[in-house]
């Protein structure tokens, strides 16, 4: 399989004041292939979360490179990286992230919009999303107004608004009790099977477990993958 | 599209804190109607003043003491101690062929009494027969006084319309008309300057009276010269009124009038010849001035309110730290952000434009009928007022705006 994202030498510093500066990431190399189903694990601070980060062109590195389908992320301005990651990314994090006063469909509409799709499609688009996480009873609810586990969804169907090859899930269960974690893994699991690329940061082993590939990270470096 | 999803977004985030919303408002709303209000007043009075002016008649010039420089409103050099005098008058009359007629005007001092009673606000003016032709009164009863008057010192007067319903009229229960309460007037008797004065007759009210100060020409009290220089000693003029034969002879004839004065005066110019255009001139560099004034308070007030703006939205940035970070990392440039808020800043500004508009529009005609105070709000103020809220609106929103735009979307994801 092609790779879809690869990191050569990457290496992130972060400056902490008076303090000095701080290295979150120490020469980190690895190629994902289109398809696969990552679990990044690792103790807390090691890292993982800016590596997240990295992987979804939320930032950029100090040195090293990010390539995602042949462009270097170097040579793309503020504006360019913007445009590729609603094009490439859906992003799902541990507190959901949603906007409390949209309805579940205007949560999901957003990438759209911000893609400029014609109105009606993205409506008919968020529909059937909203449909496959199982919501279709709760698209015109305030978010606010949904447990845990139906926010999750509705940000897993947001992040498959434009259609990304990549889906970057930030501890997707470390809110849920365990039937509601459940049910989001058998989502991760259904796209995984439709092709998506899934990648996953978290510290459950039990999650960890149900991924095709685990990369441990620690102190900035990656030790096993 | 994105456009309107901006604006939607925008007045959600506003209806979200209604309150804050609503005061951040506010300053703008004063703004906007305090600076609308304040023009239309300026307009309504300049208006009325012309209207006035207009009054006079284009072939009346008028001598008053004092130079008052065209340019630069002086209103204080119309209280000087008057240097024109019955001689100039007399000059002009033989000198000046193009005058018809000339009327000297002297206020008198003191109030007028009927029946033991003072009645304020008049205008008590010695003058000549000449005054009713040159200002083209009409009379409601009885007749002016005469050349003849004059010479034999008669203890008469012709009032105004205004002032003899001031003086004569009984209260709200007399139901006489006009006529018939001038009808009335005649042969009754008041006392002015001390002395006992018989009303030979009165005038009809003139629609657009010129204003004195809080009095117009509907409430003179005219006093035949000779007789008042009698009883007062006083000689000395404050106007003197001409009407010129022909209007288009106004300018060479003013012309004409003031050195024919400068020659009486040892060539010293300490007096000024108006026209009617020089009146509205003078006037409308004074309105202009006021305008210019209005200009500045209506910057400073919607500064005030676009600091207003400014602040809330700062502390709307910040608060939203975590959104602005989502958004971005769901695919929003900066530029989407940028946007977005400074939609946000310019609906506070064009709502609060429009809610200070309306309010203006209501309170106008509301003003002039409990203040007494012409109003007239134009289009030309709404839209200079509404325009400058709308510009501050998006001037004071662009640091804020750009602030959210330049977050970076890490720090604001991780934002608590």
């Amino acid at each position: 399989m092609e790779d879809i994202l690869t990191l050569k030498d990457l290496k992130k510093t972060y400056n902490i004041g008076k303090y000095g500066s701080f290295d979150v990431l120490k020469k980190i190399n690895l190629r994902i292939r289109k398809g696969e189903f990552i679990a990044i694990m690792g103790p807390s601070g090691a890292g993982k979360s800016t590596l997240l980060h990295m992987i979804g062109l939320l930032d950029r590195p100090n040195s090293g490179e990010v390539v995602i389908d042949d462009h270097n992320i170097e040579d793309l301005s503020n504006r360019e990286l913007a445009l590729l990651r609603r094009k490439k990314v859906g992003f799902v994090f541990q507190s959901f992230n949603l906007m409390p006063r949209m309805t579940a469909l205007n949560n999901v509409l957003l990438p759209a919009v911000y893609a400029k799709k014609p109105r009606r499609e993205r409506i008919e688009r968020a529909q059937e999303l909203l449909k496959k996480v199982g919501l279709e009873n709760r698209m015109h609810h305030k978010s606010s107004e949904m447990s845990g586990g139906e926010k999750q969804r509705v940000a897993i169907a947001r992040a498959l608004m434009n259609d990304p090859d990549i889906i970057l899930a930030d501890e997707p269960t470390g809110n849920l009790d365990s039937a509601s974690g459940e049910g989001v893994m058998k989502l991760f699991h259904k796209l995984h099977k439709e092709g998506k690329t899934i990648i996953a940061v978290t510290h459950d082993t039990s999650i960890a477990k149900q991924a095709e590939r685990i990369v441990q990270i620690k102190d900035g470096k990656i030790i096993s993958k | 599209m994105l456009f309107w999803e901006n604006i939607k977004f925008a007045f959600g985030a506003l209806f979200a804190n209604k309150i804050r919303t609503l005061l951040t408002m506010l300053g703008i709303i004063i703004g906007v109607s305090a600076v609308t209000i304040l023009i239309g007043i300026g307009d309504g009075l300049r208006g009325e003043f012309s209207q006035q002016v207009e009054s006079l008649g284009s072939n009346v010039l008028v001598v008053t003491p004092g130079k008052l420089d065209e340019k630069n409103f002086n209103p204080s050099a119309s209280f000087g101690v008057s240097t024109l005098t019955i001689d100039d008058l007399n000059a002009i009359q033989e000198k000046v062929p193009s005058i018809e007629k000339s009327a000297p005007l002297t206020l008198l001092s003191g109030t007028i009494i009927f029946n033991g009673k003072a009645v304020v606000n008049l205008l008590p003016i010695s003058t000549t027969q000449n005054y009713f032709s040159i200002l083209e009164n009409e009379l409601a009863a009885g007749k002016y006084f005469t050349e003849e008057t004059l010479q034999n010192k008669e203890r008469v007067v012709v009032m105004g319309g205004k002032a003899a319903e001031q003086v004569f009229r009984g209260g709200e229960d007399d139901t006489r008309t006009e006529e018939e309460l001038a009808r009335d007037a005649i042969e009754k008797k008041i006392e002015l300057i001390g002395e006992e004065f018989t009303v030979i007759g009165v005038m009809k009210k003139k629609e657009d009276a010129l204003n004195f100060g809080g009095s117009d020409t509907n409430q003179v009290v005219l006093v035949p010269r000779d007789t008042a220089t009698e009883i007062t000693g006083e000689t000395v003029v404050y106007r003197i009124i001409n009407r010129v034969k022909s209007a288009e002879d106004v300018d060479a004839t003013k012309q004409e009038v003031r050195e024919t004065i400068i020659e009486q005066h040892h060539g010293i110019e300490d007096f000024t010849v108006l026209t009617q255009d020089d009146v509205l001139s003078v006037f409308n560099s004074f309105f202009n001035l006021l305008s210019q004034a209005i200009i500045g308070i209506a910057a400073i007030s919607l500064i005030v309110g676009g600091i207003g703006i400014m602040n809330i939205m700062l502390v709307s940035v910040t608060e939203r730290t975590r959104e602005i970070g989502l958004r971005k990392a769901i695919g929003a440039s900066g530029g989407n952000i940028m946007f977005q808020f400074l939609v946000e800043a310019s609906a506070i500004s064009v709502v609060g434009g429009s809610v200070g508009v309306g309010l203006s529009l209501l309170s106008g005609p509301l003003i002039t009928k409990f203040f007494d105070i012409p109003t007239k709000i134009t289009w030309e103020a709404i839209i200079i007022a509404f325009g400058i809220s709308v510009l501050t609106g998006i001037l004071f929103g662009i640091m804020p705006a750009s602030k959210a735009a330049r977050k970076s979307p890490i720090e604001a994801l991780r934002y608590e």
